[in-house]
């Protein structure tokens, strides 16, 4: 399973990271911007993407909608500052997997990977 | 005010802020009934010029300012557009033609008190810090010049939000009481 962690923030792809179940570790790319996350994403890259919202270069909002218009199977778990319901709905309605405030809690994460079945 | 961020403290307080924003803007937009389109927040330390600058920006900014102690000590200046404080007026008084210059201030204060207080607590809050922080009170720095040169270091934090098609922007300058600033650094250096 390759994982990516795509934040514009070196401290809040730390936190990620720091999180996440061990072996998730092994194969785990990161990434700065929208832009990258696509590129990690067409090299094979993002079984499962953990993405920020509020980025340079293009957004995640973006990539969420670059990755719907593509059928792409990626699981996408969005981690977000951005915590108005506005914002959550409209990750929701782009299909990702789940909208996770940052700053991300271990305990929360796991049920929510129990949840979808990764764990 | 000699203190430089390296790049990694500029981070950490650029993405602390973002979480705290992130809240503030919550809040806001709960307010205000309208989405607020929140952008990355610019951190950095002020120079003896942005403080000077601060004073030419009263035709179209007002200005507030709040104490803080407890953890850290200083005193939170926000700076906000003048016309982004109407728009935000006469959202919350919808049925209002015209808003009364007591409505504009009630919009300044509450919106400083939600940017700058929320902020500067989840600051401390991710720093595990207990600071206190007093209620915003409007100045007018030509009147009551600031005290700037009794604080010896200052961060200023410029956060723009975009509330629906208005823009709205905001500054928060936060200053710091004696040697706080490198206490801040330090416990960001914890989390690094």
């Amino acid at each position: 399973m390759n994982v990516s962690v795509v934040d514009d923030s070196k401290l809040s792809r730390k936190s990620v990271i720091r999180v996440l179940p061990k072996n998730w570790t092994e194969n785990l790319s990161e990434g700065t911007n929208g832009k990258e996350a696509i590129e990690l994403y067409e090299q094979g890259k993002a079984d499962i993407l953990f993405l920020d919202l509020t980025m340079p270069e293009m957004d995640g909002f973006e990539v969420l909608e670059y990755l719907h218009q593509n059928d792409a199977k990626t699981i996408v778990f969005v981690v977000s500052a951005d915590i108005q319901p506005k914002a959550q709905e409209r990750v929701n309605q782009l299909c990702a997997a789940r909208f996770l405030k940052k700053p991300i809690d271990k305990g929360l994460l796991d049920e929510v990977l129990h949840e979808v079945g990764l764990l | 005010m000699n203190v430089q961020l390296t790049p990694d403290h500029k981070d950490a307080l650029q993405e602390l802020m973002n979480i705290s924003m992130g809240r503030a803007a919550s809040k806001l937009a709960t307010l205000i009934d309208l989405h607020v389109t929140l952008s990355i927040p610019n951190i950095r330390v002020a120079n003896q010029e942005d403080l000077f600058d601060i004073e030419e920006l009263e035709v179209t900014h007002y200005f507030t300012c709040q104490s803080f102690f407890g953890g850290i000590d200083g005193e939170l200046i926000t700076i906000l557009s003048k016309e982004g404080c109407h728009k935000v007026a006469v959202s919350l008084n919808e049925d209002m033609e015209h808003v009364s210059p007591h409505l504009v201030a009630d919009a300044i204060l509450d919106v400083s008190n939600i940017l700058s207080g929320a902020s500067l607590k989840g600051l401390s809050q991710q720093m595990d810090l207990t600071t206190k922080i007093h209620s915003p009170v409007i100045f007018v720095p030509s009147k009551q010049p600031l005290p700037l040169s009794d604080w010896h270091l200052a961060l200023i934090m410029e956060i723009s939000f975009l509330v629906e098609e208005a823009s709205f922007e905001a500054k928060t300058v936060v200053c710091f009481a004696d040697n706080d600033l490198e206490n801040v650094l330090e416990q960001l250096d914890e989390l690094i």
